[in-house]
């Protein structure tokens, strides 16, 4: 009886239980200065990360402020080399992420990708936020699609606990110097371990 | 005869929350009874306040095409969209406006935010387009923005609201506002 009256209390945890059972649950602190709590519920049939996502708020980050990305053509970070999340646990995340992108050429014609590195793997340029700049002018001194706000989402899993999700950018131009503001990433667990 | 018997945990659903909580206390806080909105809150001393454990977000959307011509923050031709949060505390926003352009070799910027009570946003806290083109013919269309950041709302029954300013006082056109408001810590 005393098993099951404990089972009707969820616990918060700051870590999860070393030898959960099938159907278990915890309120887990993610981020506990900021409020940011996870319900969990521990499913022993499910896959490599058996702690299932029931509720709760995503970790946030915000840059306002504005960064560069200069010549070269891999993926980098921007010059203030944000925004990143550490992330508690591993597990398999959804991850939504936009950033304002502001080309500073004339008749710009390259691609820019923006997306997330997963701890020291680079996004693909398909798993990226595309701005294209395709001038159609020859007037030389044309700026058009100056700036271009875009958002995306996608699953990412995260290997182990504490790596970190970092925006990393890419042209396939070595020049023009770009910049992005308003950059923000969000990540919302859907399964951990 | 055996008779089994299944004890489960009750949560209330609460209207208002309660006045003396304990640490561990859980509620289903009703924020919107029409819009069928419940939030799952559980309350946590340490951190002085109900967190947020899921539920709906309190949404509200504006289709049409309204104007803004001023260089300080103010509503649109129309105003909205707005939400009123029913509790006070720290909220997670995400908003968007399509924004288009009319005017040719536009050299201005706009903000769009998110006024919370009585408190504009500052600059940085809002979506920006920089139109910096040097054509002397031609126009930047259309673009559409999206933004999410925590907004704290000072009293219960306070609105959020989008509203918006340039740095001229160019007439600038939006449609397909919207914006969507998720507690993370209320009391």
């Amino acid at each position: 009886m005393g098993t099951l009256s404990s089972r009707l209390i969820i616990p918060y945890v700051t870590a999860l239980p070393a030898n959960p059972y099938d159907g278990q649950e915890v309120y887990y602190g993610a981020d506990a200065s900021n409020g940011i709590i996870w319900h969990l519920r521990y499913n022993a049939a499910g896959s490599t990360y058996k702690w299932e996502f029931i509720g709760g708020s995503s970790l946030d980050t915000l840059v306002s402020a504005a960064a560069t990305k200069g010549s070269g053509t891999t993926f980098a970070a921007l010059s203030d080399s944000l925004p990143t999340i550490t992330i508690p646990l591993a597990g398999d995340y959804r991850v939504k992420w936009a950033a304002n992108g502001g080309n500073s050429a004339n008749a710009p014609t390259y691609n820019m990708f923006v997306g997330i590195k997963n701890n020291a793997t680079n996004p693909a340029d398909s798993e990226c936020l595309n701005f294209a700049f395709e001038s159609r002018t020859t007037t030389s001194n044309r700026r058009d699609l100056v700036n271009n706000l875009g958002c995306a989402e996608r699953v990412i899993t995260v290997a182990a606990a504490s790596d970190v999700l970092q925006m990393v950018c890419r042209k396939d131009a070595s020049t023009p110097t770009v910049s992005m503001e308003r950059r923000f990433m969000s990540a919302r667990p859907i399964r951990v371990a | 005869v055996g008779v089994r018997t299944f004890a489960r945990r009750i949560i209330p659903v609460v209207t208002a929350l309660p006045g003396q909580p304990v640490d561990g206390q859980e509620v289903y806080y009703v924020a919107d009874g029409t819009a069928r909105i419940q939030w799952h809150l559980r309350y946590r001393a340490a951190a002085s306040g109900w967190e947020y454990m899921g539920g709906g977000p309190l949404a509200s959307i504006d289709a049409a095409s309204v104007t803004r011509a001023s260089s300080s923050f103010g509503d649109f031709s129309t105003p909205g969209p707005s939400v009123t949060a029913p509790l006070a505390g720290d909220y997670m926003v995400d908003w968007s406006v399509n924004l288009n352009n009319t005017a040719s070799s536009p050299t201005f910027s706009f903000f769009v935010g998110i006024k919370s009570g009585s408190t504009d946003p500052a600059d940085a806290d809002c979506l920006l387009w920089t139109f910096t083109s040097a054509v002397t013919t031609g126009r930047d269309s259309e673009n559409m923005g999206i933004m999410r950041r925590k907004v704290t709302v000072a009293s219960a029954s306070d609105v959020l609201k989008i509203v918006a300013r340039g740095d001229t006082a160019n007439s600038i056109s939006v449609s397909l506002r919207w914006l969507a408001v998720t507690p993370l810590l209320v009391n």
